[in-house]
């Protein structure tokens, strides 16, 4: 599923899983905790809209499918 | 020797001889200077016959003995000539007194003149007026004698301690063939489209025989096997007619009947004593009629009820019978929808593999046939033709058929389509569900929301996050971050 996606998710998604567990632990120094918040927050919304986009092309082909389908009513 | 003379020789020399008319004149005239012009007379009267063409009532006056029922000790005749007995009935219309009559066996008080018919030499009352009001007390006194007998013997409650079936439908009838009160009867009964069966006693429901023919009828019904109840019945008539229903005999019958007797003597306001004996007492013959049919009513809507109940419940069984047929039938479509897909694609491939046998065959053959076709051109060329066409249809069916086919297979590769890209989006929302999660826990993590409630960060000399106090050592320059501007300071104790 995932690897149908463009490469460029699953990385940033990685990195994101990656910074959060950092944080987690606490290994984030106090003066970089605001920046990397900013960066994971950034990233978080760019993998949203990638998800968005590929939720709007699925429903897209799926109504084109169901259209073909009543274009087709003689079945044998 | 003879100190007497003969009898005859002295009467006739002292008493004058008699002709018999001046005999029975004399008499004549000796009963109205005894009597008067007119006595009151009381007694029962028998045999009573109306003279149909004059008008004329004749009827023996009796008095019975006292002890006997039908013994009777004096007896005279009366005749109620037509004009008076017009008078009387028109004055007693005019103090409101209806349904008297004079019948046979009611006691009457009379006013009559005591005359002779000279011609028979026999005396008679000639009546001029009936007293009705005697009549009635004679009437209740007789009924309040014989209930009073039938309440010593045990006997008015006997009859309506039987029970009457459910559906009474053998029915003993007494009644005068060929009266209303039978047509009446007969009419209702037999319209109701129950299956009466209905055993007549032909009796006389007025004059001298009812009694005895009631009561004989009564024994010779009761007799039949199988009979449900017996109806006595009658239209109505002058009250006086009446009067025979409350005889001892003809209740003490009716009280000791072994079937419920029902009664419907045709009267409205005094019940008779038969009435009060009976099983169940109505009014008209009617009224009896569809008492009975209504019984028969009432059981047979209770039988349809109970018919609809056993159906309603069949029905509604079938029904869900069907509706597990229809299930199981549903269910048998699909699985065989799922084989007849798989059987399909094998059909597929062989029948593609057959358009191709088939049109390379048709090739040959349509080359041989050309040839053949111009060799038997004498024969006739329509032959081939037709065979050619023949051949052409079957290649078309086969090439219509297998783009069906194809159609079919275009549609269940979208519907596959469709369940795949469904996963798919399912796979998304799930992805885009885990992150809103990092989100939130992002949220919680930022140390704004943490200082804002209060909480501060202490930094080290190497402004890492302080959590320990052994991290840190005395003199040391540490920072504090709160929530709004930053503290430094040095530390001069510490505690572990």
């Amino acid at each position: 599923m995932k690897t149908k996606k463009p490469k460029g998710y699953s990385e940033v998604l990685r990195e994101l899983e990656e910074t959060l567990e950092k944080m987690n632990r606490g290994d984030i120094p106090i003066d970089e905790l605001e920046e990397t918040i900013k960066s994971a927050a950034g990233k978080i919304r760019y993998l949203k809209e990638r998800l968005k986009a590929t939720e709007a092309e699925i429903t897209k082909v799926l109504r084109e499918i169901e259209d073909g389908d009543e274009k087709l009513p003689e079945e044998r | 020797m003879l100190d007497q003379p003969p009898l005859f020789l002295l009467s006739h020399e002292s008493v004058s001889c008699l002709r018999v008319s001046e005999l029975n004149d004399r008499a004549r005239e000796a009963l109205f200077d005894c009597f008067g012009p007119e006595v009151w007379v009381v007694g029962e009267v028998h045999g009573l016959k109306a003279h149909a063409k004059s008008g004329h009532v004749y009827f023996d006056l009796v008095e019975k003995a006292t002890s006997g029922q039908d013994q009777y000790i004096a007896k005279v005749g009366c005749a109620f000539f037509q004009g008076s007995y017009r008078t009387w009935q028109r004055s007693l219309a005019a103090m409101g007194i209806s349904g008297f009559e004079l019948a046979s066996g009611i006691e009457v008080k009379l006013r009559a003149r005591v005359d002779l018919f000279t011609r028979e030499g026999r005396y008679q009352l000639i009546v001029s007026e009936v007293d009705p009001s005697y009549t009635y007390g004679a009437i209740a006194r007789r009924r309040a004698q014989t209930i009073e007998t039938l309440k010593a013997s045990g006997l008015m409650e006997l009859n309506k301690g039987l029970a009457l079936p459910a559906i009474p439908l053998n029915i003993g009838l007494i009644t005068s063939l060929g009266s209303a009160a039978y047509r009446d009867f007969t009419s209702i009964v037999g319209g109701s489209g129950f299956s009466f069966r209905i055993n007549l006693y032909d009796a006389h429901m007025q004059g001298d025989r009812t009694i005895q023919e009631v009561i004989r009828g009564i024994r010779a019904l009761e007799r039949i096997p199988g009979l449900d109840a017996i109806v006595i019945t009658r239209g109505g008539g002058a009250k006086t007619d009446l009067l025979v229903f409350d005889d001892i005999g003809i209740c003490t019958a009716i009280a000791a009947c072994p079937k419920p007797v029902i009664t419907g003597i045709g009267h409205e306001t005094d019940l008779t004593v038969a009435d009060l004996v009976a099983h169940r007492s109505l009014v008209t013959p009617t009224d009896t009629a569809r008492f009975l049919v209504a019984r028969a009513e009432a059981v047979w809507s209770l039988l349809e009820e109970a018919h609809d109940r056993v159906g309603r419940s069949a029905r509604s069984s079938l029904e869900a019978s069907a509706r597990r047929l229809d299930l199981a039938a549903t269910r048998l479509a699909l699985l065989s929808g799922t084989f007849t897909s798989r059987a399909r694609s094998t059909i597929e491939t062989a029948s593609s593999a057959l358009t191709t046998r088939v049109l390379a065959l048709t090739a040959i053959h349509g080359r041989r046939l050309a040839v053949v076709g111009s060799a038997l051109l004498r024969q006739g060329a329509s032959c081939i033709l037709a065979k050619r066409s023949a051949l052409d249809r079957a290649v078309m069916g086969l090439v219509l058929n297998s783009s069906s086919l194809l159609r079919h297979m275009n549609h269940e590769l979208a519907h596959r389509q469709a369940i795949v890209l469904k996963e798919l989006s399912g796979n998304v929302a799930a992805a885009l569900e885990k992150l809103d999660r990092y989100e939130d826990a992002l949220r919680t993590m930022s140390p704004k929301t943490t200082l804002l409630r209060g909480y501060s960060i202490t930094l080290g000399r190497d402004r890492k996050v302080l959590r320990d106090a052994h991290d840190a050592a005395q003199e040391d320059r540490i920072t504090t971050i709160l929530a709004q501007g930053t503290l430094h300071s040095v530390v001069y104790d510490k505690e572990p």
